[in-house]
């Protein structure tokens, strides 16, 4: 039986409470979204076993099915090893010291409580918590339906989705936007067509043990011909510590249709690793259209890195029909250690899959990431540009694969990998795969490794520009090719974050 | 609960009779010897392979190189079979060089040019002399190269036969190029051979190997380790040819030393074998090293062919450059893989490494891994790596001058395969490559 705990964190008298706050957020002046909410919360004990997983499951009110697939995953999981072939250094983690589960208990909504728990009235303001409230409000994530706001927003907190905005308006035009947990539950058909088809539960070891414990996420689904005038979008915040965060998101885009999706990500300051494992899964039907943002901006830990998120995330899309188009675009500058290769299969004749990456790791921040482009179809053609940064202490590993199967008659690809060190402690490496199985296909790649050159430096301070937003300038303009793929707000999110991320880098 | 140590390395079947077989091989071998010391050598090496094993899909750098087929095939060691100087005639090149002839893998002074009228400052013997008259084991064997790390290195060194040691003393030059031919003249036979390069500050050398198989007709497997320094100021060039019939197997580790201001070029050129492997390892330690490695590989048939280079630059103003082409057609499979490896302490390192492969049939396949792992950061490195095959464009433009399409992508073949053999600087060895590329892709 799994011993659920309740804390409460109010105890604490409030002044050592906030001392504590103000200490840990000196020593983190570079990580903004540091704070963290006190609120009660529903807690798991930690730990790991059949028996968890059960109960995540009954806590979700889940149907049979979804309890079999997680158990299945679960199974799988325990006999898997856990990778370490990626380029950074960590201890093996103890998968019995995290807990599994972790919501804000609605106290404001006791009678309706039960209703709650199986995910269906979340979309009221009334009902969340004001602390939990408060906290998207002061990371700048609209909760509340009345904001004017050009974007549709799916706020997730721990393990369960709070709010998701302008369901309304996008129900009108037949597009599904909900929770993960609302899925299951309202379009248990859907789901079950997709869950699994691009990410098997027995893909990899983290796919396993996010299949199996997989928290909240968002499923997205847009009817044919339908273009989705708002962009969608995704706010993740793992407040508890010691707990792990699994959502799982499915994306679909059925025939002719077009879907922007953007997600963001955050977590307050701790002082031990917390784990962050996601599947994401895309399915892009004939003539569609997906783009793909993410600006990912975990906590890094402190100045070793210390009490950072380790990000296992498992992101892949299909491109199954003609024609359609898959493009993933990211910004990772957070997380203690990323591995991360979001993925395009690209099975659809005529098909395209894209991948515009910028890296930024600084102190002592470890990321091996990529892609992977699967070419199955004729005239398929995929571009990878990745731009990595590497500062302080850290190491940036850019790891993709390009395969042209015998099938993909006329594939074309294209690769540019560029990586910047600033300063003199930091790595930066390039291991890509390229495996060629027909003739016509045109394969190129390109790798170049450089530094911001001391003329550049001179040449910017030289007219009344300080080093610091010089070095800003010249790094904007290195991964220019790739913010200009992200939607504009993100775009500029993203540059400020590079230029907080690199601060104090130099000098 | 998932267990988290170290995975035991499973071999299958196939694996495990042939790792026995070889390990019975030692075992006779080290019952026959008497040097105490080179006893104790392949012991450990033998312990080692014990736990080592063969390589499977499952490892990193194997992933791309099946050695089923080579595993199913026990390849003994027997000693010298018997051939005749018209044997040996035709591997002979058409310019003046030194010719030392390895026969099954032991050193053959009949066929060999007199090695008592060396210049000065050079010195050359087989592994077996240096073995037996010199300090024996200490010289030739103690020293750190890495050769264990690799399964293939070990068991070179549990099973080596013969080989050449060659010393430069400081300032020597030799002009006349030295030509190792190593003949596989018997079926199911293992050639381990294992070489030994020194040159000493200032001296100069250009090192020819090609490895050669007396017929079409036998399979045998060419396992060999060379060891190269190359001292302050010195300049190796070297080519290794790899000419063997399309059924044997090779397998080629190069470890080089490279010290201050000091420069080495090699150049693989590989045709033949069913399975081969041809692997530089690269150590430039002081500063202002320069070194080239290029490849230049034709593969048809079922053939597969493996190019690997590992570059490290360890010091200041490291310059190193490489271009790699497979040229790939029916079945065949290529691979390449390349690693810069820039230490800290490498600044102003300017390393390039370029891959380029040309497909000409459906069936042909080809797997590229340019690697770059970098530390410092004032340093200029870029890889870049191209697949896919002849442009339409390119056979107008020919066919429109009046050359027939065969011709013509012939000649767009040739002028691609034949490109790294540009920095060679001796023009009779270039064209003596040239020549037996161009053979092959006429064939």
């Amino acid at each position: 039986m799994v011993r659920i705990v309740l804390t409460s964190e109010f105890s604490m008298t409030q002044t050592t409470q906030y001392q504590e706050i103000n200490d840990i957020l000196q020593k983190n002046q570079h990580y903004k979204e540091g704070f963290f909410t006190t609120t009660a919360v529903e807690t798991f004990a930690k730990g790991l076993n059949e028996s968890v997983v059960r109960a995540i499951s009954a806590k979700k009110h889940e149907p049979q099915w979804m309890l079999d697939f997680r158990l299945k995953a679960f199974k799988h999981w325990q006999t898997m090893i856990e990778p370490h072939w990626a380029k950074a250094e960590y201890e093996p983690i103890d998968y019995q010291d995290y807990s599994y589960y972790s919501a804000p208990e609605c106290g404001s909504c006791s009678e309706s409580c039960d209703k709650a728990l199986d995910g269906k009235d979340h979309t009221q303001a009334n009902q969340i918590d004001p602390e939990v409230a408060k906290a998207f409000a002061s990371l700048g994530v609209p909760i509340n339906d009345d904001g004017e706001a050009n974007i549709a927003v799916d706020a997730i907190f721990d393990s369960v989705s709070i709010s998701t905005t302008k369901r309304d308006d996008l129900a009108k035009l037949g597009i599904i936007f909900c929770s993960f947990s609302e899925a299951v539950h309202d379009y248990p058909e859907l789901v079950q067509q997709y869950i699994g088809t691009v990410v098997p539960h027995h893909d990899n070891f983290f796919a396993a043990l996010n299949s199996a414990v997989a928290s909240d996420g968002t499923f997205v689904y847009v009817p044919p011909g339908v273009r989705c005038p708002i962009d969608l979008s995704t706010y993740f915040r793992i407040n508890e510590a010691k707990t792990g965060q699994f959502e799982r998101t499915i994306l679909i885009a059925d025939k002719g249709s077009y879907v922007s999706y953007l997600e963001g990500c955050s977590a307050p300051v701790r002082d031990t690793y917390q784990l962050h494992a996601a599947v994401v899964e895309v399915i892009v039907h004939e003539d569609a259209e997906v783009k793909y943002s993410t600006v990912q901006n975990w906590y890094p830990g402190d100045d070793d890195c210390q009490g950072g998120i380790l990000n296992f995330v498992t992101k892949r899309g299909i491109c199954e029909g003609k024609n359609s188009k898959l493009s993933w675009t990211q910004a990772e500058t957070g997380s203690a250690i990323t591995w991360k290769y979001p993925s395009c299969i690209l099975k659809g004749d005529n098909s395209i899959g894209e991948f515009y990456s910028v890296a930024l790791t600084n102190r002592r921040q470890q990321a091996d990431t990529g892609t992977k482009m699967i070419h199955i179809g004729k005239n398929t053609s995929s571009t990878i540009i990745s731009k990595g940064l590497s500062a302080g202490r850290s190491d940036n590993t850019y790891r993709g694969l390009v395969k042209i199967l015998p099938s993909a008659e006329g594939a074309r690809n294209f690769t540019q990998c560029d990586s910047m060190l600033i300063g003199d402690q930091c790595g930066a490496h390039t291991f890509p795969y390229i495996e060629v199985e027909n003739p016509t296909a045109q394969v190129e790649h390109e790798a170049t490794t450089s530094r911001i050159g001391e003329d550049q430096l001179f040449y910017c301070q030289q007219r009344g520009i300080s080093e610091q937003d010089a070095i800003s300038m010249i790094v904007n303009g290195f991964c220019k090719e790739v913010f200009k793929e992200l939607p504009l707000e993100f775009a500029q999110e993203a540059e400020e974050l590079l230029a907080i991320s690199l601060e104090g880098s130099v000098g | 609960m998932t267990t988290l140590s170290k995975p035991i390395k499973k071999h299958s079947p196939v694996a495990q009779n042939a790792m026995s077989f070889y390990q019975q091989q030692v075992e006779a071998l080290i019952a026959s010897e008497s040097d105490v010391a080179l006893v104790a050598f392949r012991q450990q090496a033998s312990q080692h392979f014990a736990e080592q094993g063969f390589p499977t899909r499952r490892d990193e750098d194997w992933k791309y190189t099946p050695l089923n087929a080579f595993l199913q095939t026990h390849y003994h060691r027997t000693g010298v079979a018997h051939v005749s100087d018209v044997d040996i005639k035709p591997f002979l090149p058409p310019f003046d060089v030194m010719h030392l002839v390895f026969v099954d893998g032991y050193f053959s002074e009949r066929f060999s040019d007199d090695l008592s009228e060396l210049p000065d400052g050079l010195s050359i013997e087989s592994v077996k002399d240096a073995l037996d008259f010199k300090q024996g084991y200490t010289a030739f064997l103690s020293h750190e190269m890495g050769i264990e790390k690799e399964a293939f290195g070990t068991l070179n060194s549990m099973l080596f036969d013969d080989g050449v040691v060659i010393q430069l003393e400081p300032h020597c030059v030799v002009e006349r190029p030295i030509l190792c031919t190593y003949v596989q003249t018997q079926n199911e036979h293992a050639n381990t051979i294992r070489n030994r390069v020194t040159l000493a500050h200032g001296a100069q050398l250009t090192l020819l190997q090609q490895h050669v198989s007396l017929n079409n007709e036998l399979n045998a497997f060419d396992n060999v380790v060379t060891e190269i320094n190359v001292a302050e100021n010195a300049l190796l060039n070297q080519v290794v040819l790899q000419a063997l019939n399309s059924s044997s197997v090779y397998f080629g580790l190069q470890f080089v030393d490279q010290a201050k201001n000091s420069m080495f070029r090699t150049h693989y050129i590989g045709l033949g074998s069913s399975l081969s492997r041809h692997q530089n390892v690269l150590r430039m330690t002081e500063e202002h090293i320069e070194s080239e490695q290029s490849s230049a590989c034709f593969a048809n048939g079922q053939q597969i062919m493996d190019t690997r280079t590992h570059t490290e630059h360890q010091a200041w103003w490291g310059k190193s450059r490489q271009l790699h082409k497979l040229v790939l057609d029916d079945h065949a499979v290529g691979v390449f893989n390349g690693m810069i490896k820039v230490a800290r302490e490498a600044q102003k390192t300017d390393g390039q490494m370029d891959n380029k492969n040309l497909l000409l049939s459906d069936k042909a396949k080809v797997d590229s891994k340019p690697q770059l792992e970098i530390y410092a950061d004032d340093v200029k490195c870029s890889h870049g790596s191209a697949s896919g095959q002849i442009s339409d464009e390119q056979i107008f433009y020919l066919r429109a001058r009046g050359i027939n399409a065969d011709d013509a992508r012939r000649l767009v073949t040739q002028a691609f395969l034949l490109e790294p053999l540009e920095s060679i600087s001796l023009t009779p060895v270039r064209h003596w490559l040239a020549e037996k590329l161009m053979h092959k892709l006429n064939a």
